[in-house]
């Protein structure tokens, strides 16, 4: 007797979790996109990026994202003449919380919502210098590296808009505060285009706007 | 949710202050920092010296000579930049009338790309320092790397 009602309410606490945990993440659809302002982006500078994503919609209150992108330079710097060349791919994990929806209530068809993501890319780039001259006693030193490697992680957190256009179209931006974690840098050199982050500094922002097309579920 | 956007923003306004951007100097040299030290003959515990007389230092690479320091006096220490393409400066130190002293530095050259925005540094690394031992007991290497960073690089032990 003891054995079965311990087991029963062994049982009971089981579905509870389970009721709960399925309220939480309730599983209610995916979308992929792209963004477009990457490839906008090559107007303004000598590089260019773009990527797709994946989102889950958990609970109409939580999507998390898998971001996809490929982004390359190849530019030289009138200043001084220094020629830089990459292309690498890069990647983002992260979550999207929605401010707008309401728990019990329908969900909005527009929404505004922040995000966090950890991202991170491992790139080959070639750098060439033109000669230095040493100001205390003359002579001239360069740099021609080719294949070097490095590594750069970065978070970012932003918000975001996501409207219905029309069925299952949707487009969204989103704005983003980008801050270095890591960096692997070389023994004659540092990362200075980091695909899908920009040039290297410590933080930076950026920005995505998206067409979005909503897998449809039964 | 009014008020998880208004955290949010400021949150992010926070973070906007926090980018300290490049690491650009004037010229892009690197320089090395020795300071001066003697050997306290009771306790054997190194102290750190400076020199009341005025002090000139000139720099010796390959044949061209080059006086960086003039008349220094209470000198505690030495800012001296490297050659870029020798792989041994030679430093000499007035001591006032007292005397002249050479400190031999050989060192490698590496040339660093930091940005787009400032260009080619030249970093070093000191391999090994030999003086010839007139008024300098002893040199010893603390950090043998050298770039933009203000770190003392060698310390000098003066004899008393």
């Amino acid at each position: 007797m003891l054995m079965l009602s311990l087991s029963a309410a062994a049982q009971q606490t089981t579905e509870k979790q389970d009721v709960v945990t399925e309220s939480l993440l309730d599983f209610r659809g995916m979308n992929v996109s792209t963004d477009v302002f990457g490839y906008a982006y090559s107007i303004l500078e000598d590089y260019i990026s773009g990527e797709a994503s994946l989102e889950l919609n958990l609970g109409n209150k939580y999507y998390p994202v898998v971001e996809v992108g490929y982004g390359s330079c190849n530019f030289t710097d009138e200043t001084f003449g220094i020629h830089y060349k990459s292309a690498a791919p890069y990647y983002r994990l992260g979550l999207n919380y929605n401010f707008s929806n309401k728990r019990g209530k329908a969900p909005k068809k527009s929404y505004i919502y922040g995000l966090g993501r950890f991202a991170f890319t491992r790139a080959d780039y070639d750098v060439k210098t033109p000669p230095v001259t040493d100001p205390v006693w003359g002579g001239e030193s360069s740099l021609d590296l080719k294949g070097v490697n490095g590594f750069y992680s970065w978070i970012e957190l932003g918000v975001g808009v996501n409207v219905k256009i029309w069925k299952h179209l949707r487009m969204g931006w989103s704005i983003r505060y980008k801050a270095r974690v890591n960096q692997v840098t070389g023994a004659n050199s540092r990362m200075w285009y980091i695909p899908g982050f920009g040039n290297s500094r410590h933080t930076t922002f950026g920005g995505t706007y998206s067409i979005i097309y909503d897998i449809p579920f039964k | 949710m009014k008020r998880t956007f208004i955290l949010l923003t400021l949150l992010l306004s926070l973070f906007v202050c926090c980018d300290n951007g490049g690491d650009c100097k004037i010229n892009n040299v690197s320089y090395y920092r020795a300071r001066f030290y003697t050997i306290n003959s009771e306790t054997g515990l190194e102290e750190k010296t400076q020199f009341p007389e005025s002090i000139n230092v000139s720099l010796v690479v390959n044949g061209k000579d080059s006086t960086v320091v003039n008349h220094l006096t209470d000198a505690t220490d030495l800012a001296l930049p490297m050659s870029y393409t020798a792989s041994c400066d030679t430093v000499l130190i007035e001591f006032g009338d007292i005397a002249t002293d050479t400190l031999f530095v050989h060192h490698t050259n590496i040339p660093y790309f930091i940005s787009m925005d400032c260009g080619m540094g030249m970093y070093h690394e000191i391999t090994e320092v030999n003086t010839n031992g007139k008024f300098i007991d002893s040199v010893a290497v603390i950090h043998s790397y050298i770039n933009f960073d203000r770190n003392e690089n060698i310390k000098i032990y003066i004899t008393e």
